[in-house]
């Protein structure tokens, strides 16, 4: 079993749920998650873009 | 009776030789070809010693060539080839002859743990290399070898062995680059997906019958992407291509189905970059097989916007069958660009030769990947990449604010599996937290899967695992396995406050911070 650290005694399920409900309702941490909600969005949509195979690339001729 | 075989101490000059004799090649375009000073180096990495040479061999791919199209020419082309056999232990003909005649001599075990594979010599004029199987250069210290699959020689009643991927030179009549570049993924793929392994010139009429090029389809100039898709069809697969016009996409996707054993074509444009301004080589694109990786062993760079870590970021080389260079040539991802209209283009090593004669002053330009998969793996690498993406950002801002004692930014190694290989791994996994193992090995899972394994300081805290074979609209993330106990209690934990539900509900990342609400 062993003795819990100083960590997991500071951070119990519990305690952390407690500290979530309060960052979020923060201005700091409202912002964190609508931050984080844009840049996941900005990110993959220039990596879908990127990827996208236009037809001249399909066509492009292999022949060397 | 003429002798049926002859062994030959291994060296540069002895192999070209032979080339130049089993063939109808003259020794001046033998010694001329890139093939002749990427097997120097390659046959030293490996440590051939001897050579053993088996004459009036009958090769199957250079048959069916032969059938559909040499046979039918005003010259006698020969039917048959010559195939070569190398090993790293020095033994003579006198030696070779007395294992034929009489008990062995010498240990048949060395014979066998010696062998270095084969190069089957075609008797034609210029495109000698037929189909060569050679060990593949040390694994181990970053480099793999996902794609390699067992090959079986008998020569003359030693049943021998060698791990490799088969390659061969295009023969410009049959096949140019691009058919040659399937043609060996095709000898991965049909063992992994039980499908047939069709010749140069099978891939060749099927990629052209519904989609004929504008020139000849017969001899060969190449093939298109769109043709390579349709070849690709006809032996019962689905052509998956992606654009690559970035290090991070390249590298990404490459790892994410290599890592699996899915050997990847990859279209490339070579720039001469002796010349300035640098300038295109020929007028086309060139393909080749991707078959291996090196990883070095530091930090990966982030990706742009999320500063998401990736593990295939650590990528430091691919390794090709680039069939004017040889098996396992290396192109190295060296962050050199080529330039043109003035614009840093992103490009890759090659061992191309530029105007000025120097190996590698010809830089390859990746342009697209084409990746063969079995009809069952249908969710896209990008659609797993998007939702670990998101899932890795929500982490990041928690461990940020102190959530998690975790001291680095968690690095993913996100790539297609099987139910096979994953349980294989968890049966010997040191990382397991005590009694997680049998949960994890007795769960039904279905055969396909993609694995999101979060690597803290090299070591596993957590994976994400998806359903490769669903369909993109439905929930198809199965479970996490958790490595960590004290990461699955907190995400629990951080998965309830309705404000945090919201912002993941609306993200990417729904269903697995859903899992956790919902677990017990």
């Amino acid at each position: 079993m062993g003795r819990k650290s100083d960590f997991e005694v500071r951070m119990s399920p519990e305690k952390i749920a407690k500290s979530a409900e309060k960052w979020v309702t923060s201005t700091a941490g409202k912002q964190a998650l609508e931050d984080a909600l844009k840049l996941i969005n900005e990110t993959v949509a220039q990596l879908s873009n990127e990827r996208f195979v236009d037809s001249k690339t399909l066509r492009m001729p292999l022949s060397i | 009776m003429s002798p049926s075989y002859r062994v030959v101490p291994y060296s540069i000059a002895s192999l070209l030789d032979l080339f130049a004799e089993f063939s109808l090649a003259v020794p001046e375009d033998i010694s001329s070809k890139l093939h002749s000073a990427y097997f120097r180096g390659y046959f030293a990495e490996i440590g051939a010693a001897t050579i053993v040479v088996e004459l009036d061999y009958v090769d199957r791919d250079y048959l069916e060539d032969f059938s559909n199209y040499y046979v039918k020419c005003f010259n006698d082309y020969p039917r048959k080839c010559t195939r070569i056999h190398f090993f790293s232990v020095s033994f003579s003909q006198a030696e070779f002859k007395a294992a034929l005649t009489e008990p062995p001599l010498f240990s048949i075990d060395t014979l066998k743990e010696s062998y270095l594979g084969f190069i089957v010599v075609k008797p034609l004029p210029k495109t000698v290399i037929g189909r060569t199987c050679l060990k593949t250069y040390p694994e181990g210290t970053g480099r793999s070898f996902p794609s390699k699959r067992k090959y079986e020689v008998n020569l003359f009643g030693f049943e021998l062995s060698v791990d490799s991927l088969a390659y061969q030179e295009q023969d410009q009549v049959a096949a140019a680059c691009a058919t040659s570049a399937l043609w060996s993924i095709f000898h991965r793929t049909g063992s992994m997906f039980h499908h047939s392994f069709p010749t140069p010139i099978e891939i060749t009429k099927s990629a052209t019958c519904n989609l004929p090029a504008e020139r000849r389809n017969l001899p060969n100039n190449g093939l298109t992407l769109e043709q390579m898709a349709h070849a690709i069809r006809n032996v019962g697969l689905e052509p998956f291509p992606v654009k690559t016009p970035n290090e991070y996409i390249l590298n990404s996707t490459i790892y994410a189905y290599l890592k699996a054993g899915v050997p990847i074509a990859l279209a490339i444009l070579l720039v001469d970059t002796s010349k300035t301004p640098h300038e295109p080589v020929g007028e086309g694109g060139h393909a080749v097989a991707v078959t291996g990786f090196c990883m070095k062993d530091t930090i990966p760079p982030p990706l742009y916007g999320t500063g998401f870590l990736s593990r295939s970021s650590r990528i430091e080389k691919f390794y090709v069958h680039d069939d004017q260079v040889g098996p396992f040539a290396r192109m190295d991802i060296d962050g050199v660009p080529v330039i043109a209209g003035g614009e840093n283009i992103f490009s890759i090593s090659s061992s191309w030769k530029g105007q000025n004669g120097v190996i590698g002053s010809v830089r390859a330009v990746p342009k697209a990947i084409l990746v063969p998969l079995y009809h069952k793996i249908r969710i896209p690498f990008e659609i797993v990449e998007k939702i670990v993406i998101a899932f890795d950002l929500f982490f990041e801002t928690f461990r940020q604010q102190g959530y998690f004692s975790l001291t680095e930014r968690i690095e993913w190694d996100i790539h297609l599996s099987d139910v096979n290989q994953l349980k294989k791994e968890m049966l010997s996994s040191s990382d397991l937290p005590n009694g997680f193992r049998e949960e994890v090995l007795t769960t039904k899972l279905p055969r396909f899967l993609w694995r999101a394994i979060g690597l803290h300081q090299g070591r596993p805290a957590l994976e994400l695992i998806f359903d490769a074979t669903d369909i993109e609209q439905g929930n198809f993330f199965i479970r996490p396995i958790t490595y960590r106990a004290d990461i699955f209690a907190i995400l629990k934990s951080l998965s309830m406050p309705p404000p945090i539900q919201s912002a993941t509900d609306n993200s990417p990342a729904k269903w697995i911070f859903q899992w956790f609400r919902n677990s017990l």
